[in-house]
């Protein structure tokens, strides 16, 4: 069905806009940023910061743009003198009570308060009367900090835990120009960090994030959060070689903009003690370290010994194109597929947001490409073990029959202690790649970091290894996806570029799962 | 000079009581407006050119003829009782001498747009006052002029009398239905108006106390008859109340287009001895204030007190005398708005304070020569700006004083010594 | 901490009146300060509770509006109109003549009180009875038409 349409006028050019877009909406999509506070387009809109003003030939007063739907034929402006008037002497109001601590707010850099009072070349010297004081500094939840008096009251955060989380912990208290957020009891609800990125000021802040690093030092990657099948888009910021701290991205198909609290430190991960940055083989009871290359040529002298008699355990948490090079080369090696995937680890439910109770971030696209046979039931007769990722083989020595295991990961684990060969592999935002998540949309992770020196992801280790089983080498993830979309109907049609920025489901996939 | 179409039997000790009201008429106008069609109570009532008298000056019948015919939702009607506008007092009276005309004038409403619930929503502070229309309301009730099937008919009508808690916000109309939610009284943005989607979000008529309590005397009447009253453009009566140091403050029922100076005069019995007008501030302490000389020329209409760059308002008039200090006047009209702000639009919650503070310095002689442009220029930033009128009531009484007494303004700022 | 049954079977009667619960909200809260004499967060939770609607929603209400109290008052809650009307007829005079008499400082919102606990002094914004100003409201009561007379004679005659 079309969607109806209507054409309007934004600065003197012509728009189109489907019905009942907001004018926010509408300039936007042309290129016209109106500026705000209070507008949110994943909550409700109270038109309380009068920022968004703008002129709509033939009302008198300037109406605000983040509530007010277009018309058919409606001519709008936002550059005219009346409008800068209007905005600018808003942006005044908002300065009037606001503490000029930017020297010493964690905001600074990214405020929208200082980032238009810089646009409107506005410092705050009119007001000389004394400031209405409020709560200074509180430790609010696990996760956040709250500072009162920076508040300028655009109520987001009490619309978010009201309507997204609809835990209710915030209010605005009092009235007039004493009226003061407030928590009123501990925000500790599984979301609450999403709090920090939609204060548009700095009263809400992380405290993850407090004084780690001033944020315009910061760069920013498009990726994918792997804590569970839901995928949330997000993008990593980084400083300086190490990721930094984990925010949302739009994707309304998916997590429109928020994350959960556990998501977003999964950042952390990457560096953490456990992580394995060097291959290691096991000589006479003990692992020692060794190059990339001697390792690589272990695992690949075993691969081809055993061949056949290989039982593989994947993981739902490599990336499509992991799973469909390590698939390619069990193939090539006359093995069976790798098997069934593991149990995500327990403790969450799907919630009625975001968070599935699969914590894993690929079982979809994964189990495309593996088999439905019990990895411990294959090795009951196989002699090489390969395991991916999971701690599968905890206890080798009920399997006296085995020759070998190889155990591909990120992190140390028993299966890892135990095993002849050790590969690290690269961790999710050390490479690029894609996932599918629950709804099966397919979704594309850049890298952000760099892995460990000599540390690739798996489908570089599985596509070498095929060379020897006369595969060809692919050279990049985009090249193992153009191979995996022709062979296989979930990508059917898809390129790795052509995943963007939100991703695409297959026409195949379950349409009903779509948020 | 005053002319008595609501006040007529205020005189009477038993109006109040259900039994002195019917004596002298009371509960026909509703049966009358029974055996009418809806739509022609209506008509009557646009006929009249009865503007409402909250203060906005909207004509009832057209805001009446906008709540839809055709919905599967209930219908609301809520009188305004909120009375708070400084210098008003007219509803009070109501409420105190005639109560009934209220509920009769609520009834007509409800069936002129075919609501079965109504709702009186009371300023928290007129406790007494809300017992006296409890105790009314329960006679209604028990003698079939409110519950089911009024005055015999099947027309159904609850009507529940609730009290707000404190909050001159609440007496704008979307700020009221939010407290009638249970909310704080935080205006709503508009569109939606009131009658597509008001109270629980379903179609809801809003008037002020005095506009419904006169509808019995419309609809008896007939709202041409009532039109012949008054101006054209401000037809009918008006209750005007009138307070500062005059000889008999209170409230009076006057025709519109009466002339202001003798109203004060002649019906107030002018100034109290030893004391000089200064100014009139005409409608309640939103209303920019007049000097003498624009008094003579003011009557108390609409168009006369607009074409004077004031406003009718609520019609609460407040006099000044001249050896009050205009400076303190203002300062304590800029701290009622910045009390009363909802504190929602940044605009106003910031501006009305801002006005506030740089008042009371002002006016505690630590003013200086800038401080008055900033008035100006805070007072345009607020206008037109924010969700309700709150914010533009703030504003124009305080561009009024600058406007009508800039050398007492231009001698407050000046240092002692300069003078 | 309870809400008294005869509370709670009002609070019923009105649930039924409205159509929805929060709507109730202020008539419930209007009726538990009478029970307590001010609205502690103990009570906040009881009726956000009783009426199964968020604890903030309650907090934002209770501070909104002025006559709900956060603290306890005194036993007479003397509430002085200071607005224009009431100034011009002198209401200031009046006001300082009974922060003198009773030893307290008087402030919008809520005053101070009384170290007897019998009178809290309140600065408050038009009573709507400006005709018979100057004016204030002593707990429900309006007495109007004040002079420094009268008022001593008033707070003399309270029990
Ligand atoms: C800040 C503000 C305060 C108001 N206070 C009152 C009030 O106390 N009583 C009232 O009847 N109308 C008041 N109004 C006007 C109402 O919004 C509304 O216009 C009126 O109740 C409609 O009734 P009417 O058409 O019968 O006048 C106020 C408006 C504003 C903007
Ligand atoms: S704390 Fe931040 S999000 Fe919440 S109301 Fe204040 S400025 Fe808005
Ligand atoms: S819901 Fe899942 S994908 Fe989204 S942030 Fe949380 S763990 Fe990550
Ligand atoms: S104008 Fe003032 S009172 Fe009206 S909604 Fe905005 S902040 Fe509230
Ligand atoms: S963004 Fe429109 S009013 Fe705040
Ligand atoms: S000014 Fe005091 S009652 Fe109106």
């Amino acid at each position: 069905m079309a969607q109806e349409t209507v054409k309007i006028t934004i600065n003197g050019k012509e728009v189109v806009a489907p019905k009942g877009t907001l004018i926010i909406e509408a300039a936007a999509q042309a290129g016209v940023e109106i500026p705000h506070y209070c507008y949110h387009p994943h909550l409700s809109r109270p038109a309380v910061c009068r920022m968004c003003l703008v002129d709509v030939e033939g009302q008198r007063k300037l109406q605000p743009s983040c509530s007010t739907p277009v018309q058919p034929g409606q001519v709008i402006r936002t550059d005219s003198p009346k409008v800068q008037e209007a905005v600018r002497e808003v942006l005044e109001f908002t300065l009037i009570n606001h503490p000029l601590d930017c020297p010493v707010c964690d905001q600074a850099g990214e405020c929208g308060l200082q980032n238009n009072y810089q646009d409107y070349g506005l410092y705050n010297t009119k007001f000389t009367l004394p400031k209405v004081h409020k709560a200074k500094v509180q430790k609010i939840g696990p996760t956040l900090t709250l500072d009162a008096e920076r508040c300028i009251l655009c109520s987001r955060c009490v619309r978010f835990t009201d309507e997204i989380t609809k835990t209710h912990e915030m209010g605005i208290m009092q009235r007039g120009d004493h009226a003061e957020i407030q928590a009123v009891k501990e925000v500790n609800n599984p979301y609450s960090t999403n709090l920090a990125d939609i204060c548009p000021v700095g009263a809400l802040t992380q405290n993850d994030f407090r004084f780690k690093v001033r944020v315009w030092y910061l760069k920013h990657q498009q990726s994918i959060c792997p804590g569970c099948a839901r995928g949330c888009n997000i993008v990593v910021d980084h400083y300086r070689g190490e990721a930094q701290r984990m925010r949302p991205r739009n994707n309304n198909a998916v997590n429109q903009s928020w994350m959960c609290d556990d998501g977003r430190l999964l950042y952390k991960a990457i560096r953490n003690e456990d992580r394995l940055n060097a291959p290691m083989l096991r000589k006479d009871g003990k692992r020692v370290a060794v190059t990339p290359s001697v390792a690589f040529s272990e695992a690949l002298r075993l691969l081809e010994k055993h061949a056949k008699h290989t039982a593989t355990q994947g993981s739902a948490s490599v990336s499509n194109e992991d799973a469909f090079a390590l698939a390619r080369l069990l193939k090539m090696m006359q093995a069976p597929v790798a098997s069934s995937l593991r149990e995500s680890p327990v403790g969450w439910e799907d919630d009625a947001l975001l968070r599935r109770a699969d914590r894993t971030p690929n079982r979809n696209g994964v189990s495309a490409f593996s088999g439905t046979e019990e990895f411990a039931v294959r090795l009951k007769t196989a002699t090489l073990a390969l395991v991916i990722q999971e701690d599968a083989l905890p206890e080798r020595s009920l399997y006296p029959q085995l020759a070998g295991v190889i155990y591909v990961g990120t992190h140390d684990c028993p299966t890892a202690r135990s095993a002849d060969v050790v590969l690290p592999m690269a961790m999710w935002a050390e490479y690029e790649g894609s996932f599918t998540n629950f709804q099966g949309r397919v979704q594309r992770f850049l890298s952000v970091v760099s892995a460990p020196e000599g540390v690739v992801p798996l489908w570089q280790l599985a596509s070498r290894w095929s060379e020897a089983f006369g595969g060809k080498r692919y050279a990049s993830a985009a090249e193992v996806f153009r191979a995996m979309a022709t062979e296989h109907p979930l990508f059917a049609k898809m390129t790795f570029d052509g995943l963007g920025e939100i991703g695409l489901c297959a026409p195949s996939a379950d349409q009903s799962k779509e948020a | 000079m005053e002319k008595k179409l609501l006040t007529k039997y205020w005189h009477d000790p038993n109006h109040k009581m259900l039994d002195g009201y019917l004596k002298n008429g009371g509960y026909a106008a509703i049966k009358k407006a029974l055996g009418m069609e809806p739509d022609a109570v209506i008509e009557e009532a646009k006929q009249s050119k009865l503007r409402g008298r909250g203060g906005a000056g909207f004509p009832a019948g057209m805001k009446w003829s906008f709540i839809p015919k055709k919905t599967d939702k209930p219908k609301y009607v809520v009188c305004n009782a909120d009375e708070s506008e400084p210098g008003t007092f007219k509803d009070r009276e109501i409420i105190h001498k005639d109560p009934h005309s209220l509920i009769e004038g609520i009834a007509i409403c409800a069936w002129a747009v075919q609501s079965h619930t109504a709702f009186i929503y009371i300023r928290g502070e007129f406790t007494e006052e809300a017992k006296m229309l409890e105790r009314a309301i329960q006679e209604a009730y028990d003698h079939g002029y409110l519950g089911k099937g009024i005055c015999g008919t099947a027309f159904d009508l609850e009507l529940i009398l609730h009290r707000g808690a404190g909050a001159y916000i609440c007496g704008e109309e979307t700020g009221m239905l939010e407290s009638l939610e249970g909310k704080k009284g935080q205006p709503r943005n508009k569109p939606p108006f009131p009658a597509s989607e008001g109270l629980f979000q379903c179609p809801t008529v809003i008037n002020n106390v005095e506009t419904l309590a006169v509808m019995p005397w419309i609809v008896l009447n007939g709202g041409a008859e009532y039109a012949k009253l008054g101006t054209p453009e401000s037809t009918g009566t008006k209750l005007v109340g009138i307070s500062g140091p005059v000889k008999r403050p209170g409230v009076y029922e006057i025709e519109m287009g009466m002339p202001l100076m003798t109203f004060i005069n002649e019906l107030a019995g002018g100034m109290i001895e030893g004391k000089t007008l200064g100014a009139v501030i005409p409608g309640g302490s939103s209303t920019p204030p007049l000097t003498p000389v624009q008094c003579e020329q003011a009557k108390i209409s609409y168009e006369s007190l607009d074409k004077l760059g004031s406003a009718l308002g609520t019609a609460g008039i407040i006099v000044l005398p001249d050896d009050f200090s205009v400076i303190e006047a203002m300062t304590v009209i800029a701290r009622f708005y910045a009390d009363e702000s909802c504190g929602q639009c940044t605009p106003c919650r910031e501006g009305t304070g801002w006005l506030y503070k740089t008042m009371k310095r002002i006016y505690a002689g630590k003013g200086a020569a800038q401080d008055l442009q900033m008035l100006s220029h805070i007072s345009a930033g607020m206008k037109g700006r924010t969700i309700c009128a709150l914010a533009d009531a703030a504003a124009w009484p305080m561009e009024g004083f600058l406007r009508t007494f800039p050398e007492a303004f231009q001698k407050a700022v000046t240092p002692k010594q300069a003078r | 901490m309870q809400l008294k049954p005869e509370t709670k079977t009002k609070i019923k009667a009105l649930l039924e009146r409205y159509p929805r619960r929060q709507a109730t909200l202020l008539p419930v809260l209007h009726l538990v300060q009478e029970d307590f004499g001010y609205l502690s967060d103990e009570v906040e939770e009881l009726v956000a509770k009783e009426l199964d609607i968020p604890r903030a929603a309650v907090s934002e209400v209770v501070t909104f509006y002025t006559m709900f109290y956060r603290e306890p008052i005194g036993k007479y809650h003397i509430m002085a109109c200071h607005n224009l009307s009431c100034t011009l007829m002198g209401a200031e005079k009046l006001i300082q003549h009974l922060e003198h008499r009773l030893g307290v400082q008087s402030k919008a919102h809520l005053g101070e009180t009384t170290e007897d606990g019998r009178f809290t002094l309140t600065r408050v914004e038009c009573l709507g009875a400006c005709g018979e100003a100057p004016m204030m409201q002593i707990n429900d009561k309006y007495h109007l038409n004040l002079t420094i007379e009268k008022i001593d004679k008033i707070l003399e005659e309270l029990p």
